[in-house]
């Protein structure tokens, strides 16, 4: 072999080799790596709250804002959740106190879109909370009485109890919100005390959650109370009616048709107004009739109210379930969270006693900034308060250093 | 409910059309060690009938050879996000060559070849993401091609021969419920079925016959210098066969309110009665579709440096631009045509390759083949993780009697790797896969 062909086959070979290195690369990023290996798999149990619902609907634009999507954004870990086309199922509320009442993308409350095709198709759904759902439905979806199914039961887990979806994450990592409608349901429906969950029942339930939900993989989680029905801005004290009857809150009146019975006086001054709640389904409409002319009367005895035997009854319940989540939760070395204190703690005013109804404000934000159009589930602010709260006690139980949301 | 049976059939054809990815051209063991560049210069073993027709005017007397080559693949996909890797199941193949070929006057030579251009096959675990895809696929075919040449002058011969083709091929893959059709347009999966739902295993299995040409020419420029060159046709493969479906349990039961019925609904038993029923859309039955597989040419050039070296180098292209679509067409009428998009384009393959005469009874050679990929980046998948590939060839033959020869190559294949994707109904490509695969070829040549 000559000299330079030695020297031309050499060449001919580093051209080939760099050839030969021109190789593609993953796509992962940085914010794809878990900051703890705590969270390398986080999911979510919930209900109406934790898969995002807001202004009485629910769609991928509610979804995103949810506290799981939030928390596992800091926790860099991936999530997955079961997005349903604009404008939901059921549409959120635009326009809460017009008549007829609006909806996103001009839909009805009837309007269902289906599961948006995600690609690539998600391994499994992180967020496996569903609307509606009881501490029952965790584990069951199918008990007609106990179960509570609706077709967003399907359309979010398609035959798969929250557990089993749950299993299939796999998670090392998990919160559960679950509860809620055990009682709010039952404050929601004039106080009907009839449909809270038996405390005996609901501890029953809840073990059976977190006795399934425990593996050799899970590394933590967090519980979180049930809320608290006097919080919630869908509920007005009857002697809130009363004082805006009376002048006493400046810059709220009612119109003259719209009378507020005696019995929803202030308790100090003779009536039962501080410990009955009005749901705004019920008494706004009063004041709207009022205002087209009409006459009527605000009792505080309405069966449509809740009753402060009622609201004791409710009272009692969540903190018998707090209770029991809490210790619970110290039993089994989870961390616990109360969110009830963290809604107590907003600058006064920011839940309003009752809702705007005229002007602006009652289309934006008639229950305040805190909660959407529904007066019952929170916004995109609260949402991020209930994680940058849970990211509080996350750090504190396990001393994992997960950034605040700014 | 339909369109999913359909999938079954659109992992079929792109297997067997992968030339590519499942071309073997690795067909004589002598040609192997030269990396396959000798399309003006064929070996002496026969070989030419596949790679240049025209090579057997060059040939004097009469060859009969055998060959084997062995082929074991491995590869893998890694996803994007978590990073999981999976390896393909491991194989090996073996492929064999027979060529006989004689000299029948001066100016006239005859051949007849047996060899497998396309084989091979991918074979993932059932828990791949990419089972829907395809989780074992496996093609053979076999090429039977009469050849002859005639030499017009002494510095230049022209060759053509006839392939008759059989084709078969087997595919396996798991079906999604979540992408089975529950309405026109609607799918279960938007329905809330968890993505990845196995609710059915389909096996098909078709095979099918074709004819095609190959010619060649190849010019003497000088003493050093010759020229060459082949062209195989463009030939048509009409596959007809069965699809076979068996349903795997679910365990889904859709609760009360359920959008499909609104009340309990045992997912399992519902697929029994409306979709794995007789006349239901994943009755078993027969299947069929026309593949065209498209013309590939090639040229080259061979040196001769001195009397005991010389160099080659081709080029071959495959015009796999044909290949845009493919049309599955089923017997039962409950299961509509598939159409898949595929969007190949012209693949280019470039190889250069030498052999040393060290001794009269040792001869060495070596090689090395460059070939870009014909599937385009949205359709790399389990099927078929295509790339553009280096491979790397030594080869040795050996003079064992004054008529018995023997030869003797391995080549390292080196794929590129390649972003791809699990799922054909996925827009975004979702993770890398590897590949890469050892071949050792053996032969013997029995001259006289």
């Amino acid at each position: 072999m000559t000299r330079s062909t030695t020297r031309l086959m050499a060449a001919l070979g580093i051209v080939l080799g760099a050839a030969a290195c021109n190789n593609d690369e993953l796509f992962h990023n940085s914010t794809q790596d878990p900051v703890n290996p705590l969270f390398t798999r986080y999911a979510s149990m919930g209900n109406s709250i934790t898969s995002g619902f807001q202004s009485g609907g629910i769609n991928d634009s509610t979804q995103i804002q949810a506290y799981p999507v939030l928390l596992a954004k800091q926790m860099h870990t991936p999530f997955w959740q079961p997005l349903l086309n604009r404008p939901g199922c059921t549409p959120p509320i635009v326009a809460v106190f017009a008549n007829p009442r609006t909806y996103v993308g001009g839909a009805t409350a009837t309007t269902c879109a289906l599961r948006e095709t995600q690609t690539p198709a998600p391994p499994y759904i992180n967020d496996v909370a569903v609307p509606g759902a009881y501490a029952f439905s965790v584990t069951n979806n199918l008990d007609p009485n106990q179960s509570h199914a609706n077709p967003l039961t399907t359309f979010f887990l398609g035959g798969l109890t929250q557990m089993q979806m749950l299993k299939r994450v796999n998670p090392t990592f998990f919160t559960a919100w679950v509860g809620n409608n055990d009682v709010l349901n039952a404050a929601t429906s004039g106080g009907d005390t009839t449909l809270i969950t038996d405390t005996t029942a609901f501890k029953a339930s809840y073990t059976a959650m977190l006795d399934s939900v425990a593996s050799p993989t899970l590394k933590g989680g967090v519980l979180i109370g049930v809320a608290n029905v006097t919080l919630l801005p869908f509920f007005s004290k009857g002697s809130t009616y009363f004082a805006i009857k009376a002048g006493l809150v400046p810059g709220a009146a009612f119109p003259p048709g719209f009378i507020v019975g005696p019995n929803c006086a202030p308790n100090a001054l003779g009536g039962s107004g501080d410990s009955v709640l009005v749901p705004f389904p019920f008494g706004i409409p009063l004041v709207g009739a009022a205002a087209a002319g009409a006459v009527d009367t605000l009792k505080c005895t309405e069966t449509a109210t809740v009753q402060p035997a009622e609201l004791r009854r409710l009272a009692a319940t969540v903190t018998t379930y707090n209770t029991f989540i809490q210790a619970q939760a110290t039993a089994r070395g989870y961390a616990y969270f109360d969110a009830n204190a963290l809604f107590a703690a907003v600058p006064p005013g920011s839940i309003p006693p009752f809702p705007t109804i005229s002007g602006a404000a009652s289309v934006t934000a008639p229950f305040g900034n805190y909660f959407t159009r529904d007066g019952f589930h929170p916004s995109g602010l609260s949402h991020k308060l209930v994680a940058n709260g849970l990211i509080q006690v996350i750090n504190a139980k396990y001393g994992t250093a997960l950034a605040a949301i700014p | 409910m339909r369109g999913t049976a359909l999938v079954l059939a659109a992992g079929l054809l792109p297997a067997v059309l992968g030339a590519q990815g499942f071309g073997v051209y690795e067909l004589s063991t002598c040609t192997m060690g030269r990396g396959g560049a000798v399309a003006a210069s064929p070996c002496a073993d026969g070989s030419a009938v596949f790679f240049n027709p025209a090579g057997l005017s060059a040939l004097s007397g009469t060859h009969i050879s055998v060959g084997l080559t062995t082929i074991t693949p491995s590869g893998g996909f890694t996803d994007d996000i978590f990073q999981q890797h999976t390896d393909m199941t491991s194989q090996t193949f073996v492929i064999p060559n027979v060529f006989i070929t004689r000299r029948m006057s001066d100016k006239i030579g005859v051949g007849i070849g047996l060899f497998v251009p396309y084989g091979l096959g991918t074979k993932w675990p059932t828990t791949f993401a990419g089972r829907f895809a395809g989780y074992d696929t496996e093609v053979k075919t076999f090429y039977i091609q009469p050849t002859v040449s005639y030499q017009v002058t002494p510095r230049l011969s022209f060759g053509l021969g006839i392939d008759y083709i059989h084709a078969s091929v087997a595919l396996h893959q798991r079906l999604d419920l979540s992408t089975f059709a529950a309405a026109p347009g609607i799918t279960l999966g938007q329905l809330g079925i968890p993505a990845g739902t196995d609710f059915g295993n389909a096996d098909l299995s078709a095979s099918g016959n074709g004819i095609a040409f190959n010619g060649g020419i190849t010019f003497k420029v000088n003493d050093q210098l010759t020229l060459g060159g082949h062209f195989m046709t463009k030939k048509t493969i009409h596959f007809s066969g069965n699809a076979n479906f068996q349903q795997l349990p679910t365990g889904l039961v859709l609760p009360a309110s359920n959008p499909i019925t609104g009340t309990v609904l045992p997912i399992d038993q519902f697929l029994t009665n409306t979709v794995f029923n007789t006349g239901g859309p994943l009755a078993n039955g027969p299947a069929t579709t026309d593949v065209v597989l498209p013309d590939q040419g090639t040229i080259g050039l061979d040196y001769k440096f001195t009397d005991k070296w010389h160099v080659s180098a081709d080029y071959q292209q495959v015009v796999w631009g044909w290949f845009q679509t493919l049309q599955v067409n089923f017997q039962n009428p409950a299961t509509p045509p598939l159409v898949s998009n595929e969007y190949y384009r012209d693949s280019n393959g470039f190889r250069v390759g030498t052999e040393y005469q060290y001794s009269p009874r040792f001869t060495l050679r070596g090689g090395y083949v460059y070939n870009s990929a014909a599937a385009p980046d949205e359709t790399v998948t389990p099927r078929l993780p295509e790339g553009s590939r280096n491979s790397f060839i030594v080869g040795v033959g050996v003079q064992l009697t004054s008529a018995l020869h023997g030869d003797a190559t391995y080549m390292y294949l080196q794929q590129n790797d390649r972003r791809g994707r699990v799922s054909e109904s996925s827009t975004v490509n979702t993770g890398l896969y590897t590949f890469k695969a050892s071949l050792f070829g053996a032969g013997l040549s029995y001259s006289f």
